[in-house]
């Protein structure tokens, strides 16, 4: 379903994906061996800049083709924190930070956690889960500040890191924070890093849904039973045709929100775009799983299966940077404060 | 990756948005002159001729056709703003709106000269209104089991035989139906249909409404008794309709009025419900909104598409599916939200009778024009499935 095949950041990006994360090699490498050298790669090759203007660093990538990038991660059910990494750099630089090398990741504190910065750059709260968080080199957080919202970039030895485990047996740690930051700056363009944030990973999901599609309807039409491939059953075409339907929904409605980030929309109707970005790809993250796994039947439920990968990473990207019902919220509370009239203009400027 | 579904971020250019605000000024305008009104979900069908005779005047009943039958050759895209204009502000378009989404194409493509002449103008003009008979007593999806008759006379054609299900014939001008030319063949079940273009006020067209569910009559059995029809009123190829019905189906599926035929019910329901800080329907509300919109951004999408020129057959029935299975369920989603409202903050009983309307009505969305099962058969083999 790839948009960007022409792109050659993508396919770039998609061969090392290919070389370093091939689906059913990394099902069976249970102790995540794979992921030293992925990473290395996703470095060398300047994928983690994806989001940086060319003059801060960048590698003159769109932010639109950032999101595609994303995408294409997804489609691999890539587990290391790309997008954490990218998000956090394009934070620190547009909030007017100097660059900052090696495994960074963003600190967003709403709607599972609290930071403030006070006017000496002391920063103190916690985030209650954070993927990936023990492996940061450094962290960029969006703290409450005295006159304002303020990136302020954290040196992990002010942190405290309690480790936990994530659906998809991935680091989800809690990070309290007291200490003084390295250097901070009001936030200014980075104020929308949790819009960033939840559209990067709508955009994973709706990755991981495009290979989820692939593979299940490669299998029904190669696996038999009762004489016929199960392709030909009306009931399981229908249930590919759903999965087909939730997976172009998800595509759609992350790619719409990625185009109104890429075009610095604001105020509700970038609400309108990332909520409805976030919302969208986790349900048809849960409705496509389902039905893939129907699909598949006892198989997909092995871990000898590359399925389980995408399925676990698609319901646990759900949880990070606002759930459903957060975004869900945040843009109901709008609308039902506006009227319908407010609702169709809203919708229709877009 | 293998699987090939598109639906680029297409945003609607500056012109399409400057249309926007005319439609609704012409709207407001419509409903301030008493036209219509918003709040009543049907009106009679002998109110709308003025309402389609103001739009015509606007040029906006056949706007995307070529100047020589007197269209305004305006992008497919203007088309999409005014329809969804019209679709938010639930305005009465039911005296054109067949003609101007499917029977014009149909006959621009397939109809001889003269009839385009003829005909094209009347629509335009908001004087023309058409029904579509395909489902027959014995066949309803299943159209190539149809059986009514066309017989080849001396100048012309005769039908026989009844149509069903057919909405709005009883106040129609026109019928494009489909009729029984040739028996089909072993190797093609698809052959033997054949298009025509129907005067309603022939001899021998008996129509008896049926009331529905909604205690309407919309829906009709049309008795066609040796009705004669003249050679210029066949469409298209004799014994190979299916394939132009077909590539219609295109246009009539992923438009914007199907997800946004119950907006009259989030109406109703915002306005019940502005203000509320109540979580759960503030939750609730926002989860429709993201996926009415998701929506809205596919059929976008696919306008987009038509207007470049593309044959998006499988995205236009994704778009059809996810739309009318939304549409169907919106009464029913809004009513576990303002169950959760306080009965005092709202008219209860105003506010049910307006719910009760699309409760009922909402049965129909995913029956008409393409059940569900039969666009999910369509994906499917866009999947490669068939």
């Amino acid at each position: 379903m790839a948009l960007d095949s022409d792109d050659i950041h993508i396919a770039t990006a998609e061969r090392i994906f290919a070389d370093h994360a091939d689906l059913q090699a990394v099902a069976h490498d249970r102790a995540g061996n794979y992921k030293a050298a992925l990473w290395q790669a996703v470095v060398d090759n300047g994928l983690t800049l994806a989001m940086l203007p060319e003059a801060s660093g960048g590698v003159g990538l769109s932010l639109d083709q950032a999101f595609d990038l994303l995408r294409a991660a997804g489609r691999w059910g890539i587990s290391v924190p790309l997008a954490d990494t990218m998000l956090a750099g394009w934070a620190l630089a547009a909030a007017g930070l100097e660059p900052r090398e090696g495994k960074l990741l963003p600190l967003v504190p709403a709607p599972r956690g609290k930071l403030s910065i006070d006017a000496a750059g002391r920063v103190t709260g916690r985030c209650a889960e954070v993927a990936f968080g023990r492996e940061a080199e450094a962290f960029v957080a969006l703290c409450d500040g005295p006159d304002g919202p303020v990136i302020a970039l954290l040196d992990p030895s002010i942190c405290q890191i309690v480790e936990g485990t994530s659906l998809a047996f991935e680091p989800l740690d809690a990070v309290s924070v007291d200490g003084v930051a390295v250097s901070s700056a009001p936030a200014g363009g980075a104020v929308t890093l949790p819009e960033m944030a939840a559209t990067a990973r709508a955009n994973q999901i709706a990755g991981a849904l495009e290979t989820m599609l692939d593979i299940s309807v490669a299998y029904a039409i190669e696996r038999k039973a009762f004489e016929r491939t199960i392709s030909k059953f009306q009931a399981v075409q229908h249930l590919l045709a759903l999965l087909g339907e939730e997976c172009a929904a998800a595509v759609a409605a992350a790619v719409s929100a990625g185009d109104t980030l890429a075009r610095g929309d604001s105020g509700p109707a970038l609400l309108l775009e990332v909520a409805a970005a976030k919302v969208r790809c986790g349900e048809a993250a849960e409705q496509a799983s389902a039905i893939a796994h129907q699909v598949h039947g006892a198989i997909g439920f092995t871990a000898e299966h590359p399925l389980h990968r995408l399925t676990l990473n698609t319901l646990a990207w759900r949880e990070d940077y606002g759930t459903e019902a957060h975004w869900a919220l945040a843009l109901g509370k709008h609308v039902s404060a506006g009227g319908a009239d407010a609702l169709w203009s809203l919708l229709s400027d877009r | 990756m293998s699987i090939s579904l598109r639906f680029d971020p297409v945003r609607l250019p500056d012109y399409c948005q400057d249309l926007r605000q005319e439609v609704r000024a012409f709207i407001a305008e419509q409903v301030a002159q008493g036209v219509f009104d918003p709040n009543v979900e049907e009106h009679p069908f002998e109110a709308l001729d003025g309402f389609a005779k103001a739009v015509a005047a606007k040029g906006w009943i056949g706007m995307a056709w070529p100047r020589e039958y007197g269209g305004q050759e305006r992008s497919f895209l203007e088309r999409y703003v005014v329809n969804e204009e019209m679709l938010a502000a639930r305005a009465p378009t039911r005296r054109y709106f067949v003609a101007d989404r499917q029977s014009g194409p149909t006959l621009i493509r397939y109809a001889s000269e003269p009839i385009k002449a003829r005909v094209l103008p009347q629509i335009i003009a908001g004087n023309a209104t058409f029904c579509i008979g395909m489902s027959e007593p014995n066949s309803g999806s299943d159209l190539f089991a149809a059986q009514a008759k066309a017989t080849k006379v001396d100048g012309g054609w005769r039908l026989n035989g009844a149509k069903i299900w057919t909405s709005g014939a009883q106040f129609a001008d026109y019928m494009i139906g489909l009729f029984r030319t040739s028996a089909p063949t072993k190797e093609n079940r698809r052959h033997g249909l054949t298009s025509f273009l129907v005067d309603m006020r022939s001899e021998g067209i008996q129509v008896n409404p049926i009331r529905q569910i909604t205690g309407m009559y919309e829906f009709n059995e049309v008795q066609f008794d040796n009705v004669f029809l003249p050679d210029d009123n066949l469409i298209g190829e004799i014994d190979g309709a299916w394939k132009q019905a077909t590539s219609e189906l295109a246009y009539e599926r992923s438009g914007p009025e199907r997800f946004l035929e119950t907006f009259g019910a989030m109406r109703a329901f915002l306005a019940a419900v502005q203000g509320s800080d109540d979580p759960r329907i503030n939750e609730g509300l926002g989860r429709l909104i993201a996926q009415l919109h998701t929506m809205r951004r596919m059929s976008v999408s696919v306008a987009g598409m038509l207007e470049a020129g593309r044959e998006p057959v499988t995205e236009s029935a994704i778009v059809k599916d996810l739309g009318t299975v939304w549409d169907k369920a919106l009464p029913k989603e809004l009513r576990g939200l303002i169950s959760l409202m306080d009965y005092d903050s709202y008219d209860v009983a105003a506010y049910r009778e307006r719910m009760d309307y699309f409760t009922r009505m909402s049965t129909k969305l995913t029956i008409q024009g393409g059940t569900t099962e039969i666009l999910r058969g369509i994906v499917a083999r866009g999947l490669g499935l068939r």
